[in-house]
This record gives C-alpha cells, sequence and structure tokens, in this order.
C-alpha cells in the first residue's frame, strides 16, 4: 500500500475536536492516518520574555495566567524557583495549604477532562454528570480565595489567606460526596459498553515510545510507566504524604481515562491526610525584594504532568530569564506517534487523550499581534 | 541511582579538558557546563551511559555576547543534570542532538526560533511557534530586543 494517494486534511487553528486554537495537518490514505505535522503558537503572548521585564512579584502575576486550568502548578512552581533564588523556606502551615489546593486543582482538572473524554465519546450525560460536580469544587475554590478559575493563594513567601475550621468542614464533606461520585464514574468507565468501544485499544502508546519520546504525566502513566514528579523529585509537602502512583498497562484512550479517574481518589486521600496532619502556625513569611545571582530549576506534577520551570537572577529584583515547559509541548511528540496509523474518526479522542493545553504551551514570543498590544506585560 | 558528585565526576573524566565547570545546587540539581565542541558528546554520554535519558527541555539564553544553551536531563533515578554550553553570537550553532532523544527536535525548534541559536542537521526549516512571514533574523527572546520593537514588526505577506 503505497503513499501516492494520500490526501492532506488540515485540522485547526479552529476544529470541532478541540476548544483551543492548534493546527495539525494530517496526511490520510483512505481512512488511516500516515502522517501528522503540528503547528503550534497561535496564543503566543510573550510570558518568558515578559517576566524580565518586571519584579519578580509581578511575575507571580504572570505564572498565574500562563494557564487558567492549572495556575496553582504554575504559581507553585514559580513560587518555588523565586523562593530558592531568594533562599527563602516557608513555613509548614503554608506547604501544607499549597499541596491541599495543588490536589483541589488536579480533582477539577481532572473532572473537567473526564467530562471532555466523555463528550468526545459521544457520552453526554456523563460530560453534565462531572461538569456539575466539578462545579463544588469550583464554589470550594472560591470561598478559599475568592476566585474560581484564577486563585491566586501562592505568594512568595507562603500563602495569602488561610485555611478556616469551617472551610475545613466543608472540604471535608465536599470530598465525601466528590469520593462517591467519582467512585460511580471509576465503575462507569470501565463497564460502560458504549465508552469501552469507543476507547478501549484506541490511540495506543507502548511504554517504549513513552519513554523514547519523553512523555510525562498521565499519559506516561496510562503506559505503564511509574513516573510521578510528586512521588520521585517531591517539593512542597509531598514527601509527607502518603499516595500512590497510580499506573495502567493497556497504554490506550481508555487507560488514560482510568489513570485519570483513579488520581482523582488518590487525590482525595491526599486532602484528607494533609487536613489530618495539618501543622499550625504562620503561612507566610517576608521575602526579600531581591535575588542574589544564581539558577533554579523547578519541576512539578501538574495536572497534565511534569511541569518544569527554570529561572536565573542576576542580583537584581528581575530575572535575568525565565523558562517554562509545560507538559502538553512535551507530549505533543508522543502524540503524533499515536495518531499514525488510526481512522480519521478517531483523531478527537486521541487529541483529548492528553489533556492539551495549548495555551500552557504557548507563551513565548509575541505572535498575536492583536492581543499582544495591549497586554499587561508591555513596557 | 548515582551521587551527584559522581555524575560530575565521570562527565570530567569522559570530556576531560572540554569539561568546563559542575555543581549541585541542592539535592537532585546538578549543573554541568561544557566545550562547545563536545556537548553532543556530553549529551550522549549523559543519557546513554549515565540514565540521564528523559529530556525534560532545552533553554536558550543570552549572556551578551554569547548565547547559552541548556539541556535539562532528567535520570530515572531522579537526579537532574543541567547540561550547558556556549557558543558565540555571530557563530551560533550546536550540534542537533534530536538523532538521540527524538523529541528533542521539538525543543531545538522553539530555541532556534527565539534565540537564533542554529542546530546543525536539524530536519525542517518551517517554522513551529511563530507566525508564517516573520522576518528573518529577528529573535524575540534576545535581549537587544525589546517590545516596542517587536510591536512594530510588519509580517511579510505570501
Amino acid at each position: 500500500m503505497g503513499y501516492a494517494s494520500t490526501i492532506k486534511v488540515p485540522f485547526g487553528p479552529q476544529h470541532p475536536a478541540l476548544k483551543e486554537p492548534e493546527h495539525f495537518l494530517f496526511e490520510v490514505d483512505g481512512d488511516t492516518v500516515v502522517n501528522v505535522t503540528p503547528r503550534i503558537g497561535y496564543v503566543h503572548r510573550g510570558l518568558e520574555k515578559g517576566f524580565e521585564l518586571e519584579t519578580y512579584n509581578h511575575g507571580l502575576y504572570l505564572a498565574e495566567r500562563v494557564c487558567g486550568i492549572c495556575n496553582i502548578a504554575h504559581t507553585v512552581s514559580y513560587t518555588q524557583v523565586v523562593e530558592e533564588l531568594m533562599g527563602v523556606q516557608i513555613p509548614p502551615r503554608a506547604r501544607y495549604i499549597r499541596t491541599i489546593v495543588a490536589e483541589l486543582e488536579r480533582l477539577q482538572s481532572h473532572s473537567l477532562w473526564v467530562g471532555i473524554v466523555a463528550h468526545e465519546a459521544g457520552f453526554d450525560t456523563l460530560f453534565m454528570y462531572v461538569w456539575r460536580d466539578r462545579e463544588a469544587i469550583m464554589n470550594l475554590f472560591e470561598e478559599l480565595t475568592g476566585g474560581r478559575v484564577l486563585h491566586a493563594i501562592n505568594t512568595l513567601g507562603g500563602v495569602r489567606r488561610d485555611i478556616t475550621p469551617e472551610w475545613e468542614t466543608k472540604l471535608r464533606k465536599g470530598m465525601d460526596s466528590f469520593e462517591e461520585r467519582t467512585k460511580d464514574y471509576l465503575r462507569i468507565v470501565n463497564s460502560e459498553r458504549t465508552f469501552l468501544k469507543r476507547t478501549s485499544g484506541v490511540g495506543l502508546l507502548s511504554p517504549q515510545d513513552a519513554v523514547k519520546l519523553c512523555a510525562v504525566g498521565p499519559t506516561l502513566r496510562a503506559s505503564g510507566v511509574k513516573e510521578d514528579v510528586r512521588a520521585d523529585d517531591p517539593y512542597i509537602a509531598y514527601d509527607e504524604i502518603p499516595f500512590n502512583v497510580v499506573t495502567s498497562e493497556s497504554g490506550d484512550a481508555l487507560a488514560r481515562t482510568v489513570v485519570r479517574v483513579e488520581e482523582m481518589m488518590e487525590s482525595i486521600g491526599m486532602i484528607r491526610y494533609a487536613l489530618d496532619h495539618m501543622p499550625s502556625g504562620t503561612i507566610k513569611v517576608r521575602p526579600p525584594k531581591i535575588a542574589p545571582p544564581g539558577e533554579v530549576l523547578s519541576r512539578a506534577e501538574a495536572p497534565r504532568g511534569e511541569l518544569i520551570h527554570f529561572g536565573r537572577s542576576n542580583g537584581s529584583a528581575k530575572p535575568e530569564r525565565y523558562k517554562i515547559r509545560s507538559p502538553t509541548l512535551a507530549n505533543i511528540p508522543a502524540l503524533c506517534k499515536t495518531l499514525i496509523g488510526v481512522h480519521v474518526a478517531d483523531i478527537p479522542i486521541i487529541l483529548a487523550g492528553i489533556d492539551p493545553c495549548f495555551s500552557c504551551m504557548d507563551r513565548m514570543a509575541i505572535v498575536d499581534r492583536r492581543t499582544g498590544e495591549k497586554r499587561e506585560i508591555e513596557k | 541511582m548515582i551521587s551527584m558528585s559522581e555524575v560530575i565526576e565521570k562527565l570530567q573524566n569522559h570530556l576531560k579538558s572540554d569539561f568546563g565547570e559542575g555543581r549541585f545546587a541542592r539535592d537532585r540539581r546538578i549543573f554541568v557546563r561544557v566545550g562547545a565542541g563536545s556537548i553532543k558528546e556530553a549529551f550522549r554520554y549523559a543519557v546513554q551511559e549515565m540514565g540521564f535519558d528523559h529530556l525534560g527541555t532545552i533553554t536558550g539564553a543570552d549572556l551578551g555576547a554569547d548565547l547559552e544553551v541548556v539541556y535539562h536531563l532528567v535520570e530515572r533515578g531522579r537526579n537532574v543534570l543541567s547540561l550547558s554550553t556556549r557558543v558565540p553570537k555571530e557563530k551560533a550553532v550546536v550540534p542537533d542532538v534530536s538523532d538521540i532523544v527524538p523529541s528533542a527536535a521539538i525543543y531545538e525548534r522553539e530555541v532556534r526560533e527565539l534565540l537564533g541559536i542554529n542546530f546543525e542537521g536539524l530536519q525542517g526549516a518551517s517554522l513551529l511557534l511563530l507566525p508564517d512571514g516573520w522576518p528573518d533574523g529577528t529573535y524575540p527572546l534576545r535581549k537587544d530586543q525589546s517590545f516596542g520593537m517587536l510591536k512594530e514588526i510588519k509580517l511579510k505577506k505570501g
């Protein structure tokens, strides 16, 4: 079977499968994908350059806005980089609060994703149910931090708000009902026949390929590779909180769903443990304004996988260089590999499988001239 | 899992005089700088013989007269090695390493577009991040490019 008769099908930047702009050029032979070329960058905002222009304190606001869905992962990473550059140790209670909100964010992000995958698989009822339950977490966030989507809870030197006993009671109650619902989702994704037909054996990624192509996060773990930054390179309070690194062997769209739902169960357990073992004391120390020369690499497990922040200081109040590598970019090579050989009809669910977050991925240069001209990062 | 000082020692013995400097900042974070001539060999050695086979990312930086490339490699034993080298701006070329780690290509393209460091042997000249028609020789992350200048950029038609 030669490729003489292949045709090229452009997917995006605006297309029905994804809610964010990205372009994939598929080369198809009949109904089978034989090649795929990604083109990213539609939502670049010049953030890396933006970090160099403003002080460390301003950078926090920029880091928060790298991504809406996983903003806590980004501020955790940013504060870690800057605090290490400045030599600041945050109080234990702040570490625990950061861990609790980071896990809450994982719950919110994973349930968002389960909804999207259910939708792509043509199972809109599940999508509606999951998103309804996700609201409860958004409300808990709003009550603690004041914001449903952007939380601004992490600040240099600690956290901005303390957990009150009233909120803790609400959180525990919320976790109890969310746990019941999550168990139900796990049962559904493992037994609902239409869903299994749509996801089982679809979009296979072998463990060898996942490792070779440097995949990260649930995408990697769904291929049976037991790697999680929280366990392997612990940060905030993860070295004190027990949890299991969830993996699955089958490496298909179903495995990527099951891994995420089981991770939600783990997160619920971690939140409870952190509440039970919460240290008392202050939640914030006062950080200095400048950082001595140095360089720091921070790794964190964002909901989508390993998130890397790299900062370099020159002794002034502004960073010399700030680099972010989001998990979506790391998963693009593995995604392209997965897409080769699949049917055109399976493209959406496989694209959704890495839980792509393109606004995270696209940041570094001013590309969008319309928004670039009026952003707050302008000098 | 080998210790951090062993990593530095092994690289030093392997690269001899082209080894620049090595230090560890804290647990699991190693920084090593090597000469531009041996960066590919150092990279290959770390990936294939020391187990640093997960490429986190590649960072490019503008140091004034020089440009710097930093390869962040993660060991399955969890140490992170940031392997860097410097090249002069007028001759900003480093070898491509995507034949060793395939996913390096996407990060190399990012560094090439944003900082103008060429990766010798990197396949494909199409743009990954910047818009089509972006003028040649304009690298947004270089220090001599201000936001004001970037705003004035006119994209080539066609």
